[in-house]
Formats: structure tokens, C-alpha cells, sequence
């Protein structure tokens, strides 16, 4: 039988290490995408993900049973975000330099550092320019806005869920996902109105 | 006819999280109009995640595995168990003793000399390890606080109700951390905390919404202090210490030295 999150952990602290692996592999992924829409790059969210579950393994005895272990795992893994994302932060000159090349040179090549080799079906839908900007517009978002609005806008997380997360009340979330909604929509409707976009495209 | 929506009650009516709003946009096109403009909006946001192999969590495990082996296992903490559902008739039994005892220190009559029980000390190792991961995470939190608030343009209003609440939540935590530092004779770690806590408060005085010089002049008084870079210092020497606590051998495992044993 399939071990539950709170069994696995249970079995881990006791000693069966191996059970952690049940974790890596029912969260794994879903980490990963979390970590992906944080960081904006591949290599970024792999780092995340590989320290999400080393800092989760390390501090698994503080993990309080009677919670959520998905909701404490998306707290870590928000946390390892913010700090990458402080500490990429801390090189200013080095990004500015890149969005200024970017921008003049190629404006093709910012995009391609978010985008991924292999191309879905969904996403051939999209613009190459609407990524770009989606892209641009998360990254003017505070850490905070940009935690909340991916758990809600792309993680589908509930609005205590991620009240969980930041340990801030729902009506404190409310707020902060509608000031990253309202930042998106400053950033996106002028480029939406001149029709450069199939609207609901989803 | 209800009043119109505001835009918050749009946005959120998107994500469903508003009850009403569906009888009001039956009525009013206004309102309408505009949640079709922003559901066409946030419908065409996509960040769409890169297709993982089919192997992804084994080539995951095979990276992480070796990382695991060299970092110490994790082991079933007091908090742990105290927290685990069947385990609170101990957490309960538990109470009961603490109680006793508090009652028992109230109003049993004092000996001068303090009595041989007291100087029992808990098992500090395990203990301090605890309370380093605490601290660490604690830090962890405020950090993010003031890094966000650091990096808030002060321009126009600006709500900061959540890193408001935040602080409003890290307040108490941190005022136990920096007692319990000043018991145990940890000035530097104290200092800090008196340090943040005021940086807290500060925070936590303030409306939800603040105007760009009022911003300004928080962010200064932060940068003036050095707050976040002596937040950075000493989370990473607790987080160091927590780690080197964790490594050190659990004397305190012997069991003549524990007070109480669950």
C-alpha cells in the first residue's frame, strides 16, 4: 500500500530513510513547477527544487503533523525561492546589464532564457512577445505578490493555503494577489488592446 | 440594484473566491465589461512549465541521494511527537505536570538554598538545536520582510498590509527569542533580535497603506540601522551553529539527565 505524506514522514524520522524518496517522488514535480514560475529559468528552479528538499529533510523533525505537509513543503520551497531570487538580486548590475542587452540586441533572447527547449502544443498558442511580457511583468512584482500570485494563478493553491505560506490572513493575501493582479494588467492591457493577442487564449 | 463591484471583487470573483458577485455582473454591464477585460487578461497569462523527463524523480533521487547520506538524519524531535494526534494524552499528561509544578513552585513554602531539582538542567543540546531551527526560521521570515520592504518603490500608496502583518506575527516570536538569547547569555544574538524587534514594532505601526515618502523614510531608517545585513550575519551563524549542534554527539541522550522522558 501506498504510504501517505504523514506515514512516509513518520517512517523517515524513524529511521526508514528510503521513505523519503516517497516525498521526492509525489512532490518532485509539482515543486519543480513552483519553483519554475519563481525563479523564471530552469537551472534556477533546479536549484530550488534540490535545496526545497534538502532544507525539508534536514528540518523534517520540526514538521508539525497536525498540518498540511504539501502546504509545509510549498512554504519551504517559496522560501528557497525568495532567497535565490534575493541573492540574484544582490548582482543588480549584472541584470540590468542583461535586460539592457536584451532589450537593445535581441529581445528574443530574455524570452529564451525563460522558455524551454521543447515547445508543448499550448504552448505554440502563445506569442513568442506575450511570454516575453508575462515574463517582464512577473518580474516587476515583489517577492510577496509574486509568491502569492503564482500559488493562486498558477498553482490553483486556496487562499489559506497560501496565507499558510506567507503567515500572513486571507485578507492580507486577498490584497496582495490583487496588487500583483493589478501590476500584470498595467503591464499587459496596453500590449492586449493593440490586438497582438488572441484574447482568452489559455 | 447592489452597488458595482470594485475591482478586488473582479479579480477575486475570477479566481472564485467571492459569493455574490455572479447575481450583480447578471445585471450590470458596466461591471460586466470589465470583468470580460480582465479574465481576458489574466486568461492569457500562462508561464507554462517546462515538460519534465519521465524519469524526473529518479534522476532527482539520484542527485539528492548522495546530499541526503552526508547530512545528518532527521529524528523524531519532543515537538513531533507532542504534535502527533495519538500522542496528545502525553501532551495533555504533560500539561498536567508543568501545571503541578508551576502551582508547586507558587505555593509550597521556599528554602533558602534552591533545591537540588532545579539545578537538573533539560537536555540542552537537543533543546538548543530546536531552538536554532526556530531562530533560523524566524529570521528566515524577517528577512524576506524587510528585503521586500527594501525593495518596494516608493512611489504613490503603497499597501503593505502584508509585510504589516507579517511583522504583527514575528513581533511575540521574536520577543521570546531575544528573552530567551538574553537568559542564555547570547548578546550578540540578543542584540540583533532587540534590533529587529524594533524594526518590527516599527513596521507593525504603520497603516496598511503608506505613501511613498512615508515608505522612503521606513526603508532609511532599515538601511541606516544595517537591520537586514546583521539579520543576513547572524542567520547564517545560527544556521551554522544548528547544524553543528545537530552533528555533535547527543550527550544529553543519557537518560539519568533528563527531567522528563516522553
Amino acid at each position: 500500500m501506498e504510504l501517505n505524506d504523514r506515514a512516509a514522514v513518520d517512517e523517515v524520522l524513524a529511521g526508514k530513510h528510503e521513505s523519503f524518496r516517497v516525498l521526492v517522488d509525489r512532490h518532485g514535480r509539482k515543486v519543480f513547477g513552483l519553483a519554475y514560475r519563481m525563479t523564471g529559468n530552469e537551472h534556477d528552479a533546479d536549484e530550488v527544487v534540490q535545496e526545497t528538499f534538502l532544507r525539508c529533510y534536514k528540518r523534517l523533525d520540526s514538521f508539525e503533523a497536525r498540518s498540511s505537509f504539501s502546504t509545509w513543503l510549498y512554504r519551504i520551497a517559496s522560501n528557497c525561492a525568495l532567497d535565490l531570487l534575493a541573492k540574484r538580486k544582490q548582482d543588480k548590475t549584472h541584470i540590468v546589464e542583461s535586460d539592457a542587452h536584451d532589450d537593445e540586441l535581441n529581445p528574443e533572447e530574455r524570452t529564451l532564457e525563460y522558455a524551454t527547449p521543447q515547445p508543448g502544443p499550448e504552448r505554440m498558442l502563445l506569442s513568442t512577445e506575450l511570454r516575453k511580457r508575462v515574463s517582464d511583468a512577473m518580474q516587476r512584482l515583489t517577492a510577496v505578490e509574486r509568491t502569492a500570485f503564482v500559488l493562486r494563478h498558477f498553482e490553483g493553491r486556496s487562499i489559506s493555503e497560501i496565507g499558510g505560506v506567507l503567515k500572513v490572513r486571507d485578507e492580507a493575501v486577498k490584497n496582495t494577489i490583487f496588487r500583483a493582479v493589478k501590476k500584470m494588467r498595467t503591464e499587459l492591457e496596453p500590449f492586449m488592446a493593440a490586438g497582438s493577442v488572441q484574447r482568452g487564449v489559455r | 440594484m447592489s452597488p458595482h463591484l470594485t475591482e478586488q471583487e473582479l479579480v477575486l470573483h475570477f479566481y472564485g473566491e467571492t459569493r455574490n458577485a455572479e447575481r450583480h455582473l447578471a445585471e450590470c454591464s458596466t461591471c460586466t465589461a470589465e470583468f470580460v477585460q480582465i479574465r481576458a487578461t489574466l486568461s492569457a497569462i500562462e508561464f507554462p512549465v517546462p515538460e519534465r523527463a519521465a524519469d524526473y524523480e529518479a534522476q532527482l533521487w539520484s542527485t539528492l541521494k548522495p546530499r541526503l547520506d552526508v547530512t545528518d538524519s532527521p529524528k523524531a524531535s519532543v515537538w513531533h511527537a507532542v504534535l502527533q494526534p495519538r500522542k496528545w494524552a502525553i501532551a495533555g499528561a504533560l500539561a498536567i505536570l508543568v501545571v503541578a509544578a508551576f502551582l508547586a513552585g507558587r505555593y509550597l513554602p521556599r528554602h533558602e538554598q534552591p533545591s537540588p531539582l532545579v539545578k537538573v538542567e533539560a537536555p540542552k543540546t537537543g533543546n538548543d538545536r530546536v531552538l536554532m531551527v526556530a531562530v533560523g526560521d524566524h529570521l528566515d521570515r524577517t528577512e524576506m520582510i524587510l528585503v521586500e520592504l527594501a525593495n518596494t518603490p516608493a512611489e504613490g500608496k503603497i499597501d503593505i498590509s502584508a509585510e504589516r502583518e507579517l511583522a504583527q506575527n514575528l513581533v511575540n516570536e521574536n520577543r521570546l527569542y531575544r528573552q530567551t538569547a538574553q537568559r542564555d547569555k547570547d548578546t550578540e544574538i540578543a542584540n540583533v533580535l532587540d534590533q529587529v524587534e524594533r524594526v518590527l514594532i516599527d513596521i507593525s505601526h504603520h497603516p496598511d497603506s503608506v505613501s511613498g515618502k512615508e515608505l522612503e523614510q521606513l526603508q532609511q531608517r532599515i538601511e541606516s540601522q544595517g537591520v537586514l545585513f546583521k539579520v543576513r550575519v547572524i542567520e547564517s551563524k545560527v544556521k551554522a551553529r544548528s547544524r553543528s549542534e545537530r552533528a555533535a554527539p547527543q550527550k544529553s541522550s543519557d537518560k539519568s539527565q533528563l527531567p522528563i522522558v516522553i
